[in-house]
C-alpha cells in the first residue's frame, strides 16, 4: 500500500546550524511522517506539533549560540 | 588522537619529565608507590590539552609550577587522522596560561591563544574537557562520582541539550499556568463587568425602528392633518364655484341643443325650398331658401362657439374642480381611516408594545370617540367627490377629523420625543458595552494565546520527551552491547548483561542470583567494576564517533579494589581493547599485577624530580 508522503518542509533541517537542533528536527521529520497522514497535514493539532517543534529548534540553536550547550 | 611523546618542565614535583618514542597502540603501565608523580603524567596530559586537571579548575593552576620556579610548561605530541601536532602550554605563579597548536606536517601555527587553541582542539578531536573527562580519562574522583557519570551519559547520548531545554520549558509551562489564573479572573472578571450593564443586544434596533415609526406616522398625522385643513379651508369656495360653472355649463348644454334643432329646421327648410320649390308654390322660393341658408349658417356657427366654450368651461375648470373634489374626499377618507385605527394597529404591536410599558399611553389617546360616525363619513366623503355634499356639514366634519388627528399627532410626537431620548440613552449604554464587550475580547485573546503558548509548551515537552527518548535508546543499544562483553570479562562471568535505563540508571544480571540488581545492591569493588566496563565502553563509542584512527585512554588505578583474578581479566580485555579504537591505554598501578604486559613502561620514583623514558 503506497502512501503519499507528508511534507516536512517546514522543518528547514538543512539551514540549521548545531548538531543538536538538527538531530532534533530529522527526529521530528520522521515522528511527523509517520503520526501525521498527509490529509491532516493542516489541521489545528498538526500546527501545534509544528509551532512547538520550531520553538523547540529556535531554542536549541539560540542555546547553542548562546554557548550554552 | 595517540599521544607520542610528552615533555613536561617545572611541572608539579617534576623538573623535567619526558616521555618519548611512546608505543602507538598497547598498555602504557605507569608503576610506582604513592607520591611517586604517577598521577602527575595524567595532570600533564590534561593540562596540555584541556588547560586545567581533574581536580584543578584553569583558574587554579599556578598550584601546577613546581614549588620555587615561575613557569610550568608542559608539550604534547600527538598524531590524529595521520597528522602531527604539537601542543605547547604554560602556566606561570601568577595563574597566567599560553598555549600554541602546531601542525608538523604543514609545519602551521594553528592557534596561538588559549581560545583558538580550545577552539582548534574541539574541531579537531571532536570533543572537550567534559567528554574527555567523562570517557578517555578514569581517575580515582571521578570513578566514585555515578552522578556525574549520568551527566556525561546524558551528554554523549546527545540529550543534555534535551534536558536542560525540559527545565526551562517546564519552568515557563508552570509559570504560564499560574499567569492562567490571573488571567482567567480577570477575563472573568471583564465577562461580569459587561454582563452587569443588562445590555440587550437587539433592543437598540428595535428602538431605532419604533422611534422611527413614530417619526414617520406623526409626519403623516401632521401631513393629513394640513390636508384636512386645506379641505376645510378650501371646500365652501370650491363647491360655490364648481356649481356656478356647472349651472353655466348645463345652459351652455341646453341653448347648444337648442342651436342644433333650429339649424336642422333652418337646412330642412332651404332643402325643400332649393329641391321641391313646386311643393310650396312660393314666389320667391329661391331667395327665401338663400335666406334659410345663410342664417343655418349662421346658427351653425354660434352653437359651434358655445359648444367650444362648453368644452372649455368642462376641461379647464369643472374637471380640475372634480379632480380637486377627489383628492379631498381621499385625505377626508384615509384621515377617518388613520382615526378608525387604534393606535396598536398605527403603530405595529413592537411599538405599542414599547409605549405600553413605558406608560406613555394616556387615556384619552384613543381617539375613536369624535363626532361623526364612521359610516357616515365615508358616506359624506363620497358625495363630496362631486360636490353633492353640503359644504356646512363638510368643513365641520373636516374639522372634527384634524382636531383628532392633531390629537394624534401630539400623542405620536411625545412618544417620538421619549423614543428619541431612550434611543440616545440606550446607544450611551450600548457604547459602554461595546468598550467592556471590547475589553472582555481583548482579554479572551490574551487567554486563548496564553492557553495556546502553555499547549506549544506542552507539546514541545512531549517532543523534547520523544526525541529524548529515541536517542537515548540509540546510545543505549550501542553502549550495551560494548558493555555486556567487558562486563562478563571484568567480572569473569558473574555479572553477564546489564540494563540501561532510559534515564540512565544501571541495572545488572546476576545469573546467581536470578535476576537483575540495582547497582546499591553490588559490592563497592564490583560496582568500579561495572563502573569501568561502562567507561570503556563509552570511550570505544566516542572513540568512533569522532572518526579518528586511534585513541588514547587515560586509566588511573583502576585496578584499586580488583581481587588479582578479577585485575588479570580486566587487563586481558583491555589488551583486546587495543586492537580496536582504544589503541593505546595508559594504567596508572602500584605494583605490577600478574599479567601485564606493558607495550610501554614507566617507572616513578618517590625520591626523583626527573624522569626520562624512551620506547
Amino acid at each position: 500500500m503506497s502512501s503519499e508522503p507528508v511534507n516536512v518542509d517546514w522543518l528547514n533541517t538543512k539551514s540549521l546550524k548545531s548538531v543538536t537542533a538538527r538531530r532534533f528536527a530529522e527526529f521530528c521529520a520522521k515522528d511527523f511522517s509517520e503520526t501525521v497522514k498527509p490529509a491532516e497535514a493542516d489541521n489545528p493539532d498538526t500546527d501545534l506539533y509544528k509551532e512547538a517543534a520550531r520553538l523547540v529548534i529556535e531554542r536549541i540553536e539560540a542555546a547553542v549560540a548562546g554557548g550554552r550547550q | 588522537m595517540i599521544i607520542t611523546e610528552l615533555l613536561a618542565e617545572n611541572f608539579r614535583k617534576y623538573d623535567v619529565l619526558h616521555l618519548e618514542s611512546l608505543p602507538g597502540k598497547g598498555l602504557i603501565a605507569i608503576n610506582g608507590g604513592n607520591e611517586s608523580g604517577k598521577s602527575t603524567i595524567g595532570d600533564a596530559i590534561c593540562f596540555t590539552l584541556f588547560g586545567r586537571t581533574d581536580q584543578l579548575g584553569e583558574h587554579a593552576v599556578a598550584k601546577l609550577v613546581r614549588w620555587g620556579e615561575e613557569e610550568a610548561k608542559v608539550t604534547l605530541s600527538f598524531r590524529q587522522k595521520e597528522k602531527h601536532y604539537r601542543l605547547t602550554r604554560t602556566a606561570d605563579s601568577n595563574g597566567e596560561q599560553s598555549a600554541s597548536l602546531w601542525c608538523v606536517e604543514d609545519d602551521k601555527v594553528l592557534a596561538d591563544t588559549t581560545e583558538d587553541v580550545a577552539a582548534a582542539l574541539k574541531q579537531l578531536l571532536g570533543y572537550g574537557y567534559p567528554a574527555f573527562a567523562k570517557t578517555f580519562y578514569w581517575s580515582q574522583q571521578t570513578s566514585d562520582d555515578s552522578r556525574t557519570d549520568t551527566e556525561s551519559l546524558q551528554a554523549m547520548a546527545g540529550v543534555k541539550t534535551y534536558i536542560k531545554l525540559d527545565e526551562v520549558l517546564r519552568t515557563e509551562q508552570e509559570k504560564m499556568s499560574g499567569e492562567l489564573e490571573q488571567i482567567e479572573q480577570d477575563y472573568q472578571a471583564s465577562v461580569a463587568e459587561r454582563d452587569a450593564t443588562k445590555v440587550d443586544q437587539n433592543w437598540l434596533p428595535e428602538l431605532v425602528d419604533i422611534r422611527e415609526v413614530l417619526d414617520n406616522r406623526h409626519q403623516d398625522s401632521l401631513a393629513l392633518g394640513k390636508k384636512i385643513n386645506l379641505v376645510r379651508e378650501s371646500y365652501t369656495g370650491k363647491h360655490g364655484e364648481y356649481h356656478l360653472f356647472e349651472r353655466r355649463n348645463s345652459l351652455i348644454g341646453r341653448l347648444t341643443t337648442l342651436g342644433i334643432i333650429l339649424l336642422v329646421l333652418l337646412l330642412l327648410g332651404w332643402a325643400l325650398l332649393t329641391f321641391a320649390p313646386d311643393l310650396l308654390a312660393l314666389d320667391n322660393s329661391a331667395g327665401l331658401g338663400r335666406g334659410l341658408l345663410w342664417s343655418g349658417v349662421a346658427v351653425a356657427i354660434i352653437t359651434s362657439l358655445l359648444m367650444f366654450y362648453g368644452w372649455h368651461l368642462e376641461s379647464s375648470k369643472i374637471n380640475p374642480l372634480l379632480e380637486d373634489a377627489s383628492a379631498m374626499s381621499d385625505d377626508l377618507m384615509q384621515g377617518t381611516a388613520q382615526l378608525n385605527d387604534s393606535a396598536e394597529m398605527l403603530l405595529g404591536s413592537s411599538a405599542y408594545a414599547y409605549l405600553d410599558r413605558e406608560k406613555l399611553l394616556k387615556d384619552d389617546d384613543e381617539v375613536r370617540d369624535w363626532q361623526s360616525d364612521p359610516v357616515h363619513l365615508q358616506d359624506m366623503a363620497e358625495r363630496m367627490r362631486d360636490y353633492r355634499a353640503d359644504p356646512l356639514e363638510a368643513v365641520a366634519a373636516a374639522d372634527g377629523v384634524s382636531m383628532a388627528l392633531d390629537k394624534r399627532s401630539d400623542m405620536l410626537e411625545r412618544c417620538s420625543f421619549r423614543a428619541e431620548a431612550d434611543e440616545i440613552k440606550e446607544r450611551k449604554r450600548v457604547d459602554e458595552y461595546m468598550e467592556l464587550h471590547t475589553e472582555v475580547l481583548r482579554h479572551g485573546k490574551i487567554r486563548a494565546e496564553h492557553k495556546h503558548q502553555i499547549n506549544v509548551r506542552r507539546k514541545a515537552l512531549q517532543l523534547i520527551h520523544k526525541a529524548s527518548q529515541h536517542s537515548i535508546r540509540s546510545f543505549n543499544r550501542i553502549v550495551h552491547e560494548r558493555c555486556r562483553t567487558l562486563l562478563s570479562d571484568f567480572t569473569q562471568s558473574h555479572y553477564k548483561d546489564l540494563e540501561i535505563d532510559t534515564d540512565f540508571t544501571l541495572k545488572v544480571l546476576s545469573e546467581e542470583k536470578g535476576g537483575y540488581l540495582e547497582m546499591e545492591e553490588i559490592s563497592a569493588g564490583t560496582q568500579r567494576q561495572i563502573a569501568l566496563a561502562m567507561r570503556v565502553s563509552l570511550a570505544n563509542t566516542l572513540a568512533e564517533s569522532t572518526d579518528a584512527d586511534g585513541q588514547f585512554m587515560f586509566l588511573d588505578e583502576p585496578f584499586a579494589f580488583f581481587d588479582p583474578e578479577r585485575t588479570t581479566a580486566t587487563i586481558n580485555r583491555l589488551y583486546e581493547s587495543t586492537d580496536g579504537n582504544l589503541s593505546q591505554i595508559w594504567v596508572i598501578v602500584q605494583g605490577m599485577p600478574q599479567g601485564l604486559d606493558a607495550a610501554f613502561m614507566i617507572n616513578c620514583r618517590m625520591d626523583s624530580d626527573e624522569l626520562t623514558v624512551s620506547g
